[in-house]
């Protein structure tokens, strides 16, 4: 195909285009391509968001995510469904996630995303995000007292969640290694594009808010070796 | 001849039909059948998934009751035109005669799970009736035998994709007419009724709802409470517009339950960042000591609705964030320092569902 899968806009071509006794204009058809392959290569790619729930602070019963944190080196295993697109070879990822950085932090945070089938059959081992390799973003490990009230007992500490992503960088060859790739990249479907797959998110000393996986449009693919 | 969904994607070139090429049926006949394969293909993915995190090696989704009560509650749109289908997935186990239900309202089916035994996945299917109000409510619970407690680690529905043969004739929901195999191969003419019926069908296609957020509290769940927590709650969200559009509408729709003596709000904000103000909000308000009751309204960003919250998006490939942050009643502050509060929600909030289109 000499033009693009998926171009970025579309229009459907007015009425007075396609009517009997009109003639037949390049323009007209060319927007009706440009619209299938628009809803076939844009929409039809799957967006897939999930949220996650949490179980409250154990001492506090609440929902701060900065208590939740600081209960211990906390660890998810986050399992998600997936029907995706027979139209992409490749899974990116955005998730909305909350840690702490170094500074004086007890933890090595880590998350790992990886794709089974669900039968349990490995199609990609999966990447990691890591504070050792500065692709997990944390905050300051300081607390300080919101309730004066009890200032001697209750300390709660300040995080946020921040976004991290997966990038565009497709390393299929790293698809079936022994164990998850240290960098982050797509996601790598490969032959199982358009069945229903397993997204498996394992987490140390991090609390998830979201994972939305989406299929990443080929043909706009970095692909390194 | 059937109404055939290809095989493949048929991708039809713009350059082979534009102005000065000749008109021939190689070309031309693309855009019929490949009408047909994104009907078939698009909106069939998830319009509901939820998880319940395996935590510090248990999980939180905990349920040791031995009857069916509370459970989670969504609004699920048609995101498959004429499909009247979902498929089921749970990831959960328990001990003898655990179950998880399915309850569709205006599909009035029921479809239950028994999921003895160790956390695995479990299918079923679920007739919904999304024809009258453009949704059907779905609700899951489960229950176990009154003391071990099952667990559920996953849950997702899926619109399933249509197969071959496409149905003959218009179809009711929304005037799609699916295209003949042989319609437009060689030897047969380029008709003024085939291309009307074309673009009716890109209407039909451009207006399948596409589903951004499904999220709902678990009620009458062990140390889970039936409303959404006290946190931001964030996702991200693609942009879709068509070129004729300046606008991009999100159907937002909340299950809310009103403070006792005071008027609460639920805000749904749509931006660059989860901080509040968002760009756009939509502010739900829930009279003093009102029931549990959906509230339906909508979300519109104007002039280039689009940013580029997910950086790792292709260029022109647009998205946005979408936030409910209910600040909660009894809870510390530590990450709200600094926050216009008056922005956020108030109300407790059981259900969030956003789509568009």
């Amino acid at each position: 195909m000499s033009a693009g899968l998926a171009p970025l806009g579309f229009v459907i071509p007015g009425s007075q285009g396609i009517q009997s006794a009109k003639p037949v204009r390049g323009a007209t058809l060319m927007g009706i391509a440009d619209a299938l392959n628009h809803f076939a290569g844009v929409r039809g790619i799957g967006w897939h968001p999930c949220g996650c729930y949490s179980a409250p602070d154990a001492t506090g019963g609440d929902y701060d995510i900065g208590d939740i944190l600081d209960t211990g080196a906390r660890s998810e295993v986050i399992r998600i469904y997936l029907r995706t697109s027979p139209l992409t070879a490749h899974l990116a990822l955005s998730l909305v996630v909350a840690s702490y950085n170094g500074d004086g932090g007890p933890y090595a945070p880590e998350i790992t995303a990886a794709l089974d089938t669900p039968l349990g059959v490995s199609i990609d081992i999966g990447c990691k995000w890591t504070r050792a390799h500065g692709t997990l973003p944390g905050q300051p490990w300081t607390r300080f007292d919101a309730d004066s009230a009890d200032a001697t007992t209750d300390w709660h500490r300040y995080v946020r969640p921040s976004f991290i992503e997966s990038g565009s960088m497709a390393r299929d060859d790293e698809a079936n290694d022994a164990s998850a790739a240290e960098a982050p990249r797509l996601l790598y479907l490969g032959a199982y594009s358009g069945t229903d797959v397993i997204l498996t998110v394992t987490t140390q000393a991090v609390y998830t808010v979201s994972v939305t996986a989406f299929e990443y449009p080929e043909g706009v693919i970095d692909h390194a070796s | 001849m059937a109404n055939t969904i290809p095989g493949t994607y048929p991708a039809p070139d713009p350059l082979g039909v534009s102005a000065g090429q000749p008109l021939d049926s190689a070309s031309v006949a693309p855009l019929f059948s490949s009408a047909n394969w994104v009907r078939a293909h698009l909106g069939a993915r998830e319009v509901v998934s939820q998880a319940f995190p395996f935590t510090d090696g248990a999980s939180i989704y905990q349920d040791s009751k031995a009857a069916f009560a509370g459970g989670l509650v969504w609004r699920v749109p048609e995101v498959t035109r004429s499909r009247t289908t979902l498929d089921c997935r749970v990831y959960a186990g328990g001990p003898a005669g655990s179950e998880v239900r399915f309850r569709s309202a205006t599909g009035a089916d029921t479809a239950t799970i028994n999921v003895t035994g160790a956390a695995k996945w479990h299918s079923a299917t679920l007739d919904y009736d999304p024809s009258g109000d453009g949704y059907d409510t779905i609700t899951m619970d489960s229950h176990s035998d009154g003391v071990t407690p099952m667990t559920i680690e996953s849950v997702a529905l899926l619109a399933q994709r249509l197969s071959s043969p496409l149905a003959v004739g218009k179809d009711a929901a929304d005037s799609f007419v699916a295209f003949d195999d042989g319609e437009y191969a060689v030897g047969e003419g380029l008709s003024s009724d085939g291309m009307a019926r074309l673009r009716t069908d890109l209407g039909a296609v451009r207006d399948t709802p596409q589903v951004y957020v499904m999220h709902s509290a678990a009620a009458s769940v062990d140390g889970l409470e039936g409303v959404l927590q006290s946190r931001p709650h964030v996702w991200a969200a693609p942009v879709w517009v068509a070129s004729t559009q300046n606008h991009w509408d999100l159907d937002v729709h909340v299950r809310a339950t009103g403070l006792v003596g005071v008027a609460s709000q639920v805000v749904v904000s749509a931006g660059t960042r989860y901080i509040p103000p968002g760009r756009v909000e939509a502010v739900i308000s829930v009279p003093s000591g009102a029931a549990e009751a959906w509230y339906s309204t909508t979300l519109r960003l104007v002039n280039n609705p689009g940013n580029r919250v997910v950086n790792g998006m292709p260029a022109g490939y647009e998205t946005v964030v979408l936030t409910v942050w209910p600040v909660g009643t009894g809870w510390y502050a530590s990450n709200k320092i600094g926050l216009d509060t008056t922005r956020m929600t108030t109300a407790a909030v059981n259900s969030v569902c956003i789509w568009g289109r």
